[in-house]
């Protein structure tokens, strides 16, 4: 959080983050030439079709990692720290695949009588063959859509935008993946028929659609049971006892996730979505007396929605009230930063 | 509005697993047969192409052909059927489109590709490359032509190397 403007707001995280993904990068790099100069039995002395296959398998496995850390951290809370510095991973990706095509675009088109780039549009225009397809149309679609994304990937872009904005419009990663997936398959596997390789893409594609729909079908069914369907003012979400100390228990309400927090005898309902990144702050936990996401650790006040002065970030607070040890929420929420005076556990219930 | 983001990255996904799993399936059923360049099943292609299997310890003679900013590794040896072959190894890439190799057995250096010039076969980046000699150039003079066929263009042209005739 930062409440001046800096263009990238670096701490101790951040760097270590960053120095250790482009220190795999560099040593996949390494050892992907180092190893294929000792097997290869007719090395081309220029190294340009090994330096293509790095650089654009490289990008290729980090976008697998990429669209593997979302699903994973719904599965277990473990995988947040790899979740906090995502974006950084992407323009990592990006200027991975952008080496690539520009190798590609000198290797292949650089000597002909057109000029490379338009080469590389006309080359091939089998367009009803599928084995002959020119799949460098569906490589050069991605990166388009992956340069939108790295340069829409600041926060600039996704206050101005607001976050659910921006991230229907990074959903376009999806479309990517799918274009980058026959890309490799109706090219580099039609040449080279090794059986690792086909393999290796195979086991990579089943495990991010594998990914994605079990995480999305476990999402889609804890959305399910909506407590608002009945028209009620207040809807009961369970007892005292169900939410641990400092913790949040998450229920679907006209549509939207609440996050219940207890604290301090206290119980206070807000949403559930963070204004930053619409991460889930029912994940996280009270610290400090803030409602910290567990995504970027922003942090809002329990009683009103509020990020603490001077930040100016605010959520939607819901009314709530106890019935013995069963806790219930008004079905309608305040608008953002309202304040709301949270339930008081009465004495004889805590104890 | 999270929740319909939600839905849609499920359908989505629905849709992709369905879309993908084809394309990869019918990618690998369906893929030519092609013989890989670097396979040893591919020998027999390059030799009928003209290219030779030849080793550095039986070579004849080496020498540098050089022109302007053209540097190219030059050096001869008799394949196994006892073919006169060159072997030319552009030391950096030369920038000019399709590049041919010709000789052409005349006394002057050429300033153009004559008509009776011999294609000897075509260069590729910095790759070695290997050409068999026609068995006049033992006894005859002549000059190896470099020659860029897209652009029309005699790039340079090197009287044969008497230390390379065998």
């Amino acid at each position: 959080m930062s409440v001046n403007y800096k263009s990238i707001q670096w701490n101790r995280q951040k760097i270590v983050y960053d120095l250790i993904l482009v220190g795999l990068v560099a040593l996949y790099i390494f050892l992907f030439r180092y190893i294929a100069e000792q097997i290869d039995p007719y090395p081309s002395p220029d190294n340009f079709g090994l330096r293509i296959r790095a650089y654009g398998s490289a990008a290729f496995i980090l976008l697998h990692v990429i669209l593997s850390i979302g699903p994973l951290s719904r599965l277990s809370p473990k995988f947040y720290p790899l979740l906090f510095n995502r974006r950084h991973t992407g323009v990592t990706m990006f200027a991975l695949a952008v080496n690539h095509a520009r190798l590609v675009r000198f290797r292949y088109h650089g000597f002909g009588n057109l000029d490379p780039t338009t080469s590389l549009f006309v080359s091939n225009t089998n367009y009803f063959s599928l084995t002959g397809f020119p799949f460098e149309i569906l490589g050069i679609v991605a990166l388009a859509i992956f340069l939108f994304m790295a340069a829409t990937s600041h926060d600039f872009w996704l206050v101005n935008l607001t976050a659910p904005v921006w991230k229907a419009l990074h959903m376009g990663v999806y479309l990517a993946y799918g274009l980058l997936v026959g890309h490799v398959v109706l090219g580099a596997l039609q040449s080279n028929r090794d059986p690792l390789l086909t393999i290796l893409v195979g086991v990579g594609l089943f495990w991010i659609l594998g990914l994605h729909l079990i995480t999305g079908w476990r999402e889609m069914q804890r959305d399910r049971p909506d407590l608002a369907k009945t028209n009620a003012e207040y809807v009961e979400i369970g007892c005292i006892a169900d939410i641990p100390n400092n913790r949040a228990k998450v229920v679907t309400i006209g549509g939207e996730r609440v996050a219940v927090f207890k604290y301090e005898d206290k119980i206070s309902a807000v949403s559930n979505v963070c204004q930053h990144q619409n991460g889930p702050l029912g994940e996280g936990k009270i610290i400090d007396g803030c409602i910290t996401c567990p995504w970027h650790g922003y942090q809002y006040l329990p009683d009103s929605g509020a990020s603490p002065p001077p930040f100016t970030e605010k959520i939607p607070t819901f009314d709530v009230k106890l019935e013995g040890d069963r806790i219930l929420v008004k079905t309608i929420p305040h608008p953002p930063g309202t304040q709301v005076d949270p339930a008081i556990i009465p004495v004889e219930v805590t104890q | 509005m999270l929740l319909s983001h939600r839905k849609t990255h499920f359908f989505a996904f629905a849709v992709l697993s369905v879309l993908l799993s084809l394309c990869f399936i019918a990618g690998i059923v369906l893929r030519p047969d092609y013989t890989i360049a670097t396979s040893p099943e591919t020998t027999s292609l390059f030799e009928e192409a003209g290219f030779v299997i030849a080793t550095e310890e039986e070579a004849i003679a080496s020498t540098t052909l050089k022109s302007s900013s053209i540097s190219l590794e030059a050096a001869t040896q008799f394949d196994s059927r006892d073919r006169l072959v060159l072997i030319l190894k552009p030391n950096r890439p030369i920038l000019s489109p399709d590049l041919l190799m010709y000789w052409d057995e005349t006394a002057s250096k050429p300033e153009e590709l004559g008509d009776r010039a011999l294609l000897l076969g075509s260069l590729a980046g910095t790759s070695r490359r290997q050409f068999i000699l026609p068995d006049a150039i033992a006894e005859n003079q002549g000059y190896l032509i470099l020659y860029s066929q897209a652009g029309k263009e005699l790039l340079a042209a090197w009287e044969f190397p008497s230390e390379l005739k065998p």
